[in-house]
């Protein structure tokens, strides 16, 4: 098998989330407050993180749209097109208002 | 001052603190200033009474702790590379404030005042775009907002 065929296989696999991952979340501002917590541990079918975060969207009720939110894994600013591993903490960003 | 994080110092050591207690600014200017320093340029972000038209009673601040202040230094490193300066620091509130607190404090010690001012302005403008804090308004009316 060639070099490129073993990188789209295993890509192929990695999108493939035919079981449930555990992640971890940790909320601030507007979004802690409407789920109530500061964090916790679920297992998510969601394959990326805009995946996850619609499916939290559709269960808790969050306000902000994604389209005004960031999105943190493993304390690294990421796209929503992320792909989410087994273990990442993941954080949902609102704009920042300090200063 | 107790300090969260990073515990703020001369030279290059950290720079960017949260702190969950009143801010003295005089402490502050006085642990930055430098002998050879000609200018110090202090800027205070300080809570006011109101926003948007609505009459504010007090502010409350949340920060994603390591992201705020590894983003924090950031900023501050990237403001010595730019411009020339003999030290800076800032320290951002934490929690609850009233009005009058201040909230965010920038300081800048330069030869010279262009670099002193131009590197102040720097950071604040960095610190509020980049770097994860979150405030809430309390109201007159009782109701309350993150913004």
């Amino acid at each position: 098998m060639s070099i490129d065929g073993a990188i789209m296989k295993k890509s192929a696999v990695q999108l493939d989330h035919a079981d449930p991952i555990q992640v971890s979340l940790h909320y601030f501002a507007i979004l802690r407050e409407e789920r109530g917590l500061e964090s916790e541990k679920i297992y998510t079918l969601g394959r990326t993180a805009g995946e996850l975060y619609d499916k939290l969207r559709g269960v808790h009720g969050f306000t902000p749209d994604p389209s005004c939110l960031k999105v943190a894994v493993n304390d690294e600013i990421v796209s929503w097109e992320r792909i989410l591993d087994e273990g990442d903490n993941i954080v949902f960003l609102p704009p920042f208002s300090g200063g | 001052m107790r300090f969260l994080g990073a515990r703020p110092g001369k030279g290059n050591d950290a720079m960017f603190s949260l702190f969950d207690q009143p801010i003295d600014s005089a402490e502050l200017r006085r642990r930055y200033d430098a002998p050879e320093a000609g200018a110090f340029v202090v800027f205070e972000g300080v809570v006011r009474n109101h926003n948007g038209g609505r009459s504010v009673t007090s502010l409350e601040y949340e920060a994603y702790r390591e992201t705020a202040i590894a983003e924090g230094e950031k900023v501050l490193g990237e403001a010595r590379a730019r411009f020339d300066i003999v030290d800076l620091a800032c320290v951002h509130r934490v929690g609850s404030l009233q009005i009058g607190e201040v909230a965010v404090w920038v300081g800048v010690a330069a030869a010279h005042r262009d670099a002193a001012f131009s590197a102040c302005r720097f950071v604040i403008d960095e610190i509020k775009s980049r770097v994860p804090i979150w405030k809430k308004e309390y109201y007159a009316d009782e109701e309350q907002r993150w913004l």
